[in-house]
């Protein structure tokens, strides 16, 4: 790229903050290198695509567990492990266990939990989550989950890229390609972080990336808090028709480069295409987040109430975002929880898990399971994934006397909604370890997304570097015993 | 209720339950570190370059790719050969291998279907015995 183009560029850019247009970072950035990159079409690589076959789901939810929560303490009841609390880790278990953080293998531990099963499926869930145990015949519980890696940036990049390092699209991404956009008013990909804490962000733009997916299909992050978009309104100072103007005149500089100087640069049209989108968002996107015109009940249920303390109002108000996003057709939510306030980082429970899961509990459960009741009443969830998921699990050996290591090899994810068939699937061993049956890995987590969504993940190809690449790399496989 | 079924699986389920747990159990009581892993990684390359070169129906490089993938089968049927008790392992590397040579001959006649859906049945084995057998990456 010549120096000459930068310059345009960097104008560009200061143009359109200068107007007030909405800045739609998240759509540029995210590290994209698209450098061989094609869109679907030049047209509008946003232009809605007919799936592979008939969907169950028109819209995900994705609510990335940013730091790993333990399934042993949420979902995944294991007897064993409470009678064998203070012994070694049994010889049996150790071979070919490969600890890769600091803390090593401590002894077997258990939390004073207490344990019911709930609903018709029978699902056990621990005291944490009292209101999600209300919720269990809604969800599928995939208890013999498993990943690589034993790093937080490893297993992120894993469960939302299928890489192990960064440079591949998001699932969302891939999700945006293969379908486009449902509501061309509105981002199709949207990601909502919230907390505080290295995981309030879930490991960086890195995880709702294009990768090498045109910079269009990338994720658009809203903030926390009232004011999730910056700079939405136009300036005073600007009329409406200064402002049409001005964007029609960078949409014929844009058109020009893209056409005649630099063809197939999809940075470039993904950024003309944001100045549009953005302006367009100007009287759409502020009405889909605005949280006024909801009942008072509809956020009760959800956990938000007035106190700016409250433990669950931050994340409670995502999720309601997130649902009406939905309404409004966006296919591709990611919500990362982090921490609601400075006395933890994240799920992260190497020490003291009793005081970090009561707080990353308190905060999720009550709206997530007030999301489920809502979509559920508002006939939403049969056509919206909900899933829960996390880079990894936690181990059921101790570590610094009072909390879990990493735990790549068994955990448990749930979807509820979207053609699922409650119920339980798969299981990990005596003690929570390792997965042993009903194995479901990342990929096979993505495929069956997709697969509801309409797309077969073996078909949706983008040709990069000469190699046809897809979501789930080489793997994947659709979990039908889950599929009602 | 579908979920019951789901939970409820009866005395078949149970008895496929436990030889799945058998099947783990033996995999973690064997002894890895002498494993070749660059010979995995090699395959494990081959096994996307060939997934790119079966859709874009380059057969010379499906012909290559099928070709590192059995012989890299070959050699890891000889290692649980060798260290014996892994019957599943040997079992699973030998029908690999079968697999890969289907591909090798359809993509070389270019019979790109047959490759194709032998190919998928190629990574479920691939799959199958890394489940089994296959220690994460960390």
């Amino acid at each position: 790229m010549s120096n000459s183009s930068k310059t345009r560029r960097e104008f560009l850019t200061h143009t359109a903050y200068g107007i007030g247009a909405l800045s739609l970072t998240g759509v540029l950035s995210a590290g994209s290198v698209v450098r061989a990159a094609a869109p679907a079409t030049i047209d509008d690589p946003l232009a809605a695509k007919p799936p592979h076959f008939a969907p169950k789901a028109k819209s995900v939810i994705w609510l990335h567990m940013a730091g790993a929560p333990s399934s042993l303490d949420l979902f995944d009841y294991k007897p064993e492990l409470v009678r064998l609390h203070g012994q070694p880790l049994p010889d049996s278990f150790r071979k070919n266990l490969k600890t890769a953080t600091d803390g090593g293998v401590g002894a077997l531990y258990a939390t004073p939990r207490t344990w019911k099963q709930y609903g018709e499926t029978g699902a056990w869930v621990s005291d944490w989550l009292p209101n999600l145990a209300t919720q269990v015949d809604n969800i599928a519980f995939l208890k013999g989950c498993k990943t690589d890696g034993s790093t937080h940036v490893i297993s992120s990049l894993k469960l939302h890229t299928s890489g192990l390092v960064p440079g591949r699209p998001a699932l969302g991404s891939w999700v945006t390609y293969g379908l486009g956009t449902a509501n061309p008013d509105l981002p199709t990909f949207v990601v909502l972080p919230t907390g505080t804490g290295s995981a309030g962000g879930g490991r960086g733009a890195t995880i709702w990336s294009s990768g090498f997916l045109p910079a269009t299909y990338a994720g658009t992050a809203l903030r926390p808090g009232d004011s999730p978009m910056l700079y939405i309104d136009r300036p005073t100072v600007v009329s409406a028709g200064e402002q049409r103007g001005t964007l029609d005149l960078l949409k014929q500089l844009n058109e020009h480069e893209s056409e005649v100087l630099h063809p197939g640069d999809s940075e470039l049209e993904a950024r003309a295409r944001s100045y549009e989108l953005a302006y367009r968002m100007q009287k759409t996107a502020p009405e889909a987040v605005d949280l006024s015109k909801e009942t008072a009940a509809t956020k009760e249920l959800y956990g938000i109430v007035d106190t700016a303390t409250s433990a669950t109002r931050e994340y409670a108000t995502a999720l309601l975002r997130a649902r009406r996003l939905v309404e409004r057709n966006v296919r591709f939510i990611h919500v990362i929880s982090g921490a609601p306030d400075n006395s933890i980082d994240s799920w992260d429970a190497h020490h003291e898990i009793e005081k970090n899961h009561s707080v990353m509990c308190r905060q999720v459960d009550r709206p997530i399971a007030g999301l489920l009741a809502d979509l559920k009443s508002r006939g939403l969830l049969e056509t919206t994934l909900v899933v829960w998921t996390s880079e990894f699990g936690r181990t059921p050996y101790g570590q610094t006397g009072d909390g879990r290591d990493h735990n790549p090899w068994g955990y448990t994810t749930w979807i509820a909604g979207g053609g699922i068939k409650p119920g339980s699937y798969g299981a990990t061993d005596e003690i929570g370890l390792r997965a042993v049956s009903g194995i479901v890995d990342t990929y096979d987590l993505q495929a069956t997304i997709l697969h509801q969504l309409g797309l077969d993940h073996r078909k949706l190809t983008f040709l990069y570097q000469g190699r046809s690449e897809r979501a789930t790399t080489v793997y994947g496989e659709v979990v039908k015993e889950i599929i009602a | 209720m579908g979920g019951r079924r789901i939970v409820r699986g009866g005395l078949a389920g149970v008895l496929l339950l436990l030889g799945v747990l058998a099947v783990a159990m033996a995999c973690t009581n064997i002894d890895l570190t002498d494993f070749n892993d660059e010979v995995m990684k090699n395959m494990d390359e081959s096994v996307k370059s060939l997934d790119s070169a079966l859709a874009t129906r380059d057969a010379k490089s499906a012909q290559a790719d099928a070709g590192t993938i059995r012989d890299g089968l070959h050699w890891a049927e000889e290692y649980f050969m060798r260290k014996g008790n892994v019957d599943d392992a040997v079992r699973l590397a030998k029908q690999g291998e079968e697999l890969a040579a289907t591909i090798g001959r359809s993509a070389g006649s270019s019979d790109f279907d047959t490759a194709l859906n032998t190919y998928d049945a190629l990574v479920k084995t691939c799959r199958r015995c890394h489940d089994a057998y296959k220690p994460p990456e960390l």
